[in-house]
């Protein structure tokens, strides 16, 4: 990997990163102007740990203040959000914001404390914002079903309910790492909390013996079920299984549930590794071709890229953690990063199957006059969504983890 | 086809229509709006729709499907509903003082006008409600001509907005 040329990336991932927060402390999706100038809570949450992984904790803390600040009654932190925290969703329950609110909020609490965290750790943040973590904790465990102890969404990381109906793994990851991150702040917190971690073990069992499929060797993507509540579940209408490899398989180990040595989560990224690398482009793509469904053809996304080489910085594999961020480092163009790579022939493919299907809408024509004017076009690329802010703040975790292992001098 | 799964909604259809034979139209349309505003309060601030410009839009009405299963079920469109629409359309319509009342096209409008009135107005908003036009065949749109009006929009605007969605409507942060 050229380092110089990561480098550079890096301090203008970290530009990026801030110069999109808006003053209010959202994180915009991407840029004013461009396709999402809205404030997601899953992209918002990965862009706090990106501030905090960065050293701006104030950032990471601004962007906590906005969104605790704007939770819903019921508890739930909705799909989207304008500037001014108003609720602007219009898709279904997505669980997994919740989740990620608060493990970013254990995690600042973490880095603020440091080696010093009984004397340093920002408590009184948390203490002032403790009613809103036990209503974010209650409407997670609103959404557990009692009979698998799983937690029921209807979106989650790809928006795409036709495969993440019922109990999907990255939102149950993302919300059990939540309750044990609401669990640590409790304790810091002295509060008793001893039911919730007793939740969130259970939750944690569950995605072990439940989503992980011992024959294949590898977690699996989603047990389908269409009702939260639904008792026995073998009778709800969706009652099914989501086998297909997917990206975000990677979650226990990445949220910290299982370890990343655990054969489980090893041979579930070789599993990712062997079927998601993109033999033309390099990169990682999020899940089969065949599911359909990117905007803008077929192609390795950027985040996901990054976040695997966390697993092998993990290991001590350094010639794959390379592989992983170099391909990141290459693909930038004017040190940003798109959402995700495509080319001009899985674009038109993509295209053609969207308006055949007719279901090509008015948002996705601006998409597609912003991928053909891109510089990269003229190259054979079609970069999707130039410059979102997400892989941004996963570059900037991953290559603070990969420093950390490989270049301690640095 | 009705299964037990799925009784709900055309249930609650059916309760409108009666519901109307037995409270009549007034009591029928405040309940409904009623409905919605309780949803809204549960689900806090925020505001609907996609934005178009300073307008927002709903590209498809969300009660669409619902809708045109009661009227397969029942053949026509139900009496009851039709006199809801007119009722509410004279008497909010004799009032051109009320900017924020719906532009109603069919008896759910009412549901979603008090829902997003009052999450609005959670935020801090005003709601203009300038169109709506139904998915049901040979209704006309209807049109909130005021709120068209202090919206800062014409019809124009509004009408080239109804050929790509259903429902036209403006959000203003109160001072």
């Amino acid at each position: 990997m050229d380092l110089k040329e990561a480098e550079k990336l890096y301090r203008n991932c970290v530009k990026t990163l801030l110069e999109n927060q808006h003053p209010n402390g959202g994180f915009y999706a991407s840029p004013p102007g461009t396709r999402y100038p809205f404030i997601y809570p899953r992209d918002h949450s990965i862009c706090i740990l990106g501030a905090i992984s960065a050293g701006h904790l104030d950032r990471g803390k601004l962007g906590l203040e906005f969104m605790l600040a704007a939770q819903k009654p019921s508890g739930e932190f909705s799909q989207r959000y304008d500037v001014d925290g108003n609720d602007t969703s219009y898709k279904d329950l997505q669980i997994d914001g919740n989740g990620l609110i608060l493990y970013a909020l254990s995690k600042y609490l973490k880095a603020t404390g440091g080696l010093f965290f009984d004397s340093l750790a920002d408590r009184t943040f948390c203490l002032q914002y403790w009613e809103v973590i036990e209503k974010a904790v209650d409407f997670i465990l609103q959404n557990k079903n009692d009979e698998v102890n799983l937690i029921h969404t209807i979106n989650s990381i790809h928006e795409y309910p036709a495969y993440e109906h019922g109990f999907e793994i990255y939102a149950n990851c993302t919300c059990c790492a939540g309750l044990f991150g609401a669990v640590e702040i409790g304790e810091a917190l002295g509060k008793d909390v001893g039911e919730w971690r007793e939740q969130a073990e259970q939750v944690r069992r569950a995605i072990l013996e439940r989503l992980y499929s011992p024959r294949r060797r590898s977690f699996i993507k989603c047990i389908r079920v269409k009702y939260k509540s639904s008792d026995p579940i073998g009778y709800d209408a969706f009652a099914s299984s989501v086998i297909d490899v997917d990206a975000v398989e990677y979650s226990p180990a990445l949220f910290g549930l299982i370890d990343e040595h655990d054969l489980r989560n090893i041979n579930t990224v070789k599993r990712i590794d062997e079927l998601l690398w993109d033999k033309e482009l390099g990169g990682l793509n999020r899940y089969p071709e065949l599911w359909d469904r990117n905007n803008g053809g077929y192609g390795p996304w950027l985040h996901f890229t990054s976040q695997l080489s966390n697993h092998y910085t993990s290991i001590d594999d350094q010639d794959m953690a390379e592989k992983y961020l170099d391909w990141v480092v290459k693909m930038a163009h004017d040190y940003m990063l798109p959402e995700h790579i495509s080319t001009v022939e899985r674009f038109e493919m993509w295209l053609e199957d969207y308006t055949n299907a007719k279901i090509l809408r008015d948002s996705k024509l601006t998409m597609i006059e912003q991928i053909r004017s891109h510089p990269k076009w003229k190259e054979g690329f079609a970069y999707v969504t130039f410059p979102l802010i997400w892989p941004h703040a996963e570059f900037i975790i991953a290559f603070n983890n990969y420093r950390k292992r490989f270049l301690p001098e640095n | 086809m009705i299964r037990l799964g799925n009784m709900l909604p055309q249930g609650f259809l059916i309760g409108i229509m009666d519901l109307v034979n037995i409270m009549g139209l007034e009591k029928t349309s405040e309940w409904l709006t009623r409905i919605g505003e309780k949803l809204g309060e549960t689900q806090g601030p925020g505001f609907d729709g996609a934005p178009e410009g300073d307008l927002n839009y709903l590209p498809m009405c969300p009660f669409t499907d619902e809708l045109i299963r009661f009227i397969d079920m029942f053949g026509e469109r139900p009496e009851e509903f039709k006199r809801i629409v007119e009722y509410v359309t004279e008497r909010e319509g004799s009032n051109k003082e009320n900017v924020e009342r719906p532009a109603v096209v069919n008896t759910l409008c009412l549901l979603h006008h008090g829902y997003r009135k009052k999450r609005a107005e959670l935020a801090g908003a005003e709601t203009l409600h300038l169109a709506c036009k139904c998915s049901v065949p040979e209704l006309p749109p209807a049109y909130n001509m005021e709120a068209i009006e202090k919206a800062g929009v014409t019809k124009e605007d509004v009408d080239k907005i109804l050929e790509k969605g259903v429902c036209v409507f403006k959000f203003i942060k109160r001072e």
